[in-house]
């Protein structure tokens, strides 16, 4: 035996237990990525058996060979174009008879093949008495039997695989034959192919499967013909004759024929080996089914499980968030400490721990996402909720496994465009992605509250809710705008099993939700890390911006004014100068200043309680000066001038910041943008708040507060919805929020829909459409409002 | 011109009526059935003989989802769910219908 490895792959059915058996191979020895140029996940793993190491890949679960999804393009050609040492077939024999309509295409690609019948406990209790000798008979492939949940079988499938990779089992494997006019048919085109056809190529592709394909006019392989094969128009139309022959003679097409035979063959196989010992009873899945997806009891019991998906995954998920953002805080503030230079802190501090940060601050969320997902899925219950969902999801020109994504994307977009997943087809799974920005994440609301807040603060709760309608609205109009225009003709058929309630296994639940996880934190990385560096190299530089006025000019000038102030007062209560933070009576006014202006605040609500309050202040300041005599005057003037001294600071700074902001590039960029967004009567203010909220909306609050000059927005809330008062109209503040539900998704969705789309042209789609509706619907908005008279 | 070169006997569906056959779409739950036509094409047709629907084949209408569509198909032992639109291009013998009786949960 040489030491080269060999290469296994799995094939079958889905919910035939391929990732099972997948996992009981490999352990925890697997990558996970993708297939080139497309988003089907492709998992790869190594196992060593007897000395030999196997790598072992995991094709996407399919029903058949066709070019119906990508998922079997993907399987057939790296079967074909890879021509794996042998292929396991690996079949649910609860299910035998359409799990082996597959293994009849497989045997036609003409590699080896090895069967493994899963699921043979589930089979035992069913009352199936299969006959394994039978079936390898009449299929000339090996078959073993196996419990993958269980591990039960591996040694001896491993062991077969060595015996047939060894040469020591022939392999004959025997596969349908159609009737004689099909397989004439079939003989011809053959014959034109291996004339007309690169030897390379045939080598590849054997003819009597191409013949079939075309016969099944299956569109891939039509395509790879036209690309190589010598006068493949006179090839087509031979093609063509044959089927208007076939059709002619036996009344119906190639494609059906093809079919109905490999049904015939597989049922025959089916007949022939499978013994029912058990009359039919009801299964445990059909009880189940008689709860879950009930005329009554189905729709409450979906709205309930979803629901509890959301609030595990954003509930629970909040926690381990509240680390990890704390942890990062934590961090940048160490780093601060240790860098001088302020450029370099600025750069670790803000631009790459801020922008791990905002990566890794949502791995909680999607590790229990996936978890969920996986745990609905590997169940069984996830086919339900799209069974139940669909009337509704099919109206909207959506899928009902688009549901789940949608209701996610109301936590939080970055899951949701992952959590799409779930759509096998892709046309489907775009349209998802696309309009499932619109559901209005949680890091919108901070914007809504604030708006709403200091605009409407009767009704701030109703404005919220018309927002988030609104965005609901939107992603049903889009939806279906899209599925008319973007994919017109047929729509994608909703055929779909609804696989037996399964328990999952741990094992499996933990793998799936791990290496999702651990992609998102690879590949999404990147691309937010960078996102966010971007936007926060653009808000930060030019570090140094010609500014109007010299700021620490003035700010010396402050100090030089408030450093006279003091030595004035210390001179009078006859103490230096610096000591007169620490000077005792001055720490005892301040006690009692401390002790009042707090109780005070509260007291002054109270008026009754007012006068006695201010009088037992009063006595105890003189009771102090009494001991200190000339001291109270002092300490007053002292007390004022510190308030004096910090609010000046403060003023200058908030002006330097705004100043800053508006000059640098994010706020050049804003001033260059804002004309656009004047017609929705935005001022460049509003602008650069919106461009900062592409790093996450939420941020859009903290940069309303700097450009408005009240300093840090979190603790001057009530300044800011001031200064936001005069400068808005309650029409624009409104349309603020219009805008900001529907434009550009923040860098952390686009990373994401960049990733599972792997498409450029549909990353700026999303992006480029959010902001047209976005400026479309505050444009309406804003021109009917002023028409009612509310600007 | 002959009439009856211009004019159709009857249309497709017609015919297929009178031959005693059904749209899957029309069958409650309960019922079984013989698929005999296919009336779809392209990926549809496709999908649905990859999932076992070809003529010969006996199918059974499991339930209906709550809101009426799509609809629970027993058909080579396993239930697969089709919408009502794809279930109405799909022609079946009618072997078996439940007695009018208990309309579910």
């Amino acid at each position: 035996m040489t030491d080269k490895t060999h290469t296994l792959c799995i094939a079958g059915n889905p919910n035939s237990g391929k990732t099972t058996l997948f996992n009981a191979l490999t352990g925890a020895k697997q990558h996970v990525g993708n297939w080139p140029g497309v988003t089907v996940e492709k998992k790869e793993g190594t196992v060593e058996f007897e000395g030999i190491t196997f790598t072992v890949i995991d094709l996407p679960g399919i029903y058949s060979l066709t070019a119906y999804s990508m998922e079997e393009v993907v399987s057939r050609d790296f079967i074909l174009r890879e021509r794996p040492d042998l292929v396991i077939n690996i079949v649910d024999a609860t299910n035998l008879e359409r799990n082996l309509y597959l293994t009849t295409q497989l045997l036609e690609l003409g590699v080896p093949i090895i069967l493994a019948l899963n699921m043979m406990d589930e089979a035992e209790k069913k009352g199936y008495r299969i006959k394994l000798s039978q079936l390898e008979k009449l299929l000339g492939v090996p078959v073993v039997p196996m419990v993958a949940s269980q591990g039960k079988g591996k040694e001896a499938l491993l062991s077969k695989v060595r015996q047939i990779i060894e040469g020591k089992r022939p392999f004959t494997p025997h596969v349908p034959v159609y009737q004689k006019e099909v397989e004439r048919a079939v003989e011809r085109i053959q014959a034109a192919l291996s004339e007309s056809l690169p030897k390379e190529f045939l080598e590849k592709y054997p003819s009597r499967w191409l013949a079939l394909k075309l016969l099944e006019q299956d569109e891939e392989i039509i395509g790879k013909i036209q690309r190589h094969a010598a006068e493949s128009e006179d090839l087509l139309a031979l093609v063509e004759e044959e089927i208007a022959h076939v059709v002619s003679i036996l009344g119906d097409d190639p494609e059906t024929l093809i079919a109905d035979q490999r049904y015939g063959f597989a049922s025959g196989a089916f007949r022939e080996t499978v013994k029912m010992t058990l009359k039919d009873r009801i299964s445990v899945t059909d009880q189940v089914d008689r709860v879950l997806t009930s005329r009554i009891l189905g729709i409450p019991f979906f709205l309930l499980i979803i629901w509890g998906s959301f609030q595990l995954t954003f509930t629970l998920g909040e926690i381990p968030m509240n680390w990890i953002s704390d942890g990062f805080n934590l961090l940048g503030g160490l780093f601060s400490q240790w860098i001088t230079i302020p450029w370099l802190k600025s750069l670790v501090v803000d631009g790459i721990i801020g922008g791990v940060g905002s990566v890794l601050v949502f791995l909680p969320n999607i590790l229990i996402l996936f978890l969920i997902i996986a745990l609905l899925e590997d169940t069984g219950y996830m086919a339900r909720a799209a069974f139940i969902s669909d009337r509704v999801m099919h109206f909207f020109g959506l899928h009902g496994k688009s549901f789940i994504p949608m209701v996610i994307g109301f936590g939080c977009n970055v899951p949701a465009v992952m959590a799409t997943r779930v759509l096998e087809n892709n046309k489907d799974r775009v349209i998802t992605i696309l309009v499932v920005t619109l559901m209005s994440c949680s890091a919108r609301l901070p914007i809504y509250v604030l708006f709403a807040g200091a605009f409407f603060p009767k009704h701030a709760g109703n404005v919220v809710f018309s927002i988030y309608l609104l965005g609901i609205l939107l992603a049903i109009i889009m939806a279906r705008i899209f599925r008319v225009v973007l994919f017109p003709g047929e729509s994608a058929p909703f055929v779909m099993e609804l696989p037996p309630y399964r328990l999952p296994t741990l094992k499996g639940l933990f793998i799936h939700m791990w290496d999702r996880g651990a992609m998102y934190v690879q590949k999404a990385g990147t691309v937010i890390l960078a996102g966010s560096m971007l936007i926060w190299f653009l808000s930060s530089y030019p570090a140094h911006p010609h500014l109007s006025v010299d700021y620490p000019q003035l700010l010396h000038q402050e100090a030089a004014r408030h450093q006279s102030v003091l030595t004035r007062i210390a001179r009078q209560v006859h103490v230096p100068a610096g000591r007169l933070s620490t000077f005792p009576p001055f720490q005892q006014y301040e006690r009692v200043y401390a002790t009042f202006k707090e109780k005070g605040h509260d007291l002054l609500k109270k008026q009754c309680a007012l006068t006695s309050a201010a009088a037992v202040f009063k006595h105890a300041l003189k009771g102090i000066e009494g001991r200190y005599p000339g001291t109270l005057a002092a300490y007053e003037a002292y007390r004022s001038e510190q308030d004096r001294y910090r609010n000046a600071v403060e003023t200058i700074e908030a002006r330097q910041a705004a100043e800053k902001a508006g000059k640098s590039y994010v706020g050049r960029i804003g001033k260059l943008v804002a004309p656009v967004l004047h017609p929705l009567g935005f001022d460049w203010r509003n602008t650069v708040a919106l461009i900062s909220g592409l790093v996450a909306k939420e941020i859009v609050v903290g940069t309303m507060g700097i450009i408005y000059k009240v300093g840090d927005a979190k603790n001057e809330g009530q300044k800011l919805m001031e200064s936001l008062r005069r400068n808005m109209t309650p029409l624009t503040a409104y349309i603020f929020m219009v805008f900001s539900l529907i434009y550009l998704p923040c860098v952390a969705t686009i990373g994401v829909i960049h990733r599972e789309l792997n498409s450029w042209k549909w990353t700026l789609f999303s992006a480029s459409y959010t902001t047209v509706l976005a400026w479309i619907v505050s444009f309406l908005f804003y021109r009917v409002g002023i028409l009612l008279g509310l600007g | 011109m002959p009439w009856d070169a211009v004019l159709p006997i009857g249309s497709w569906s017609e015919k297929m009526a009178t031959d005693n056959l059904k749209p899957l779409s029309g069958l409650s739950p309960g019922s079984k059935g013989i698929i005999r036509k296919m009336k779809t094409k392209g990926a549809i047709r496709r999908r649905l003989m990859d999932m076992g629907f070809v003529t010969g084949t006996t199918v059974e209408v499991e339930k209906m989802a709550p809101l009426g569509d799509p609809v629970d198909i027993l058909v080579k032992g396993c239930h697969v769910s089709i919408r009502k639109e794809e279930a109405q291009n799909v022609w079946v013998e009618v072997t078996d219908e439940p007695e009018v009786m208990d309309q579910g949960l």
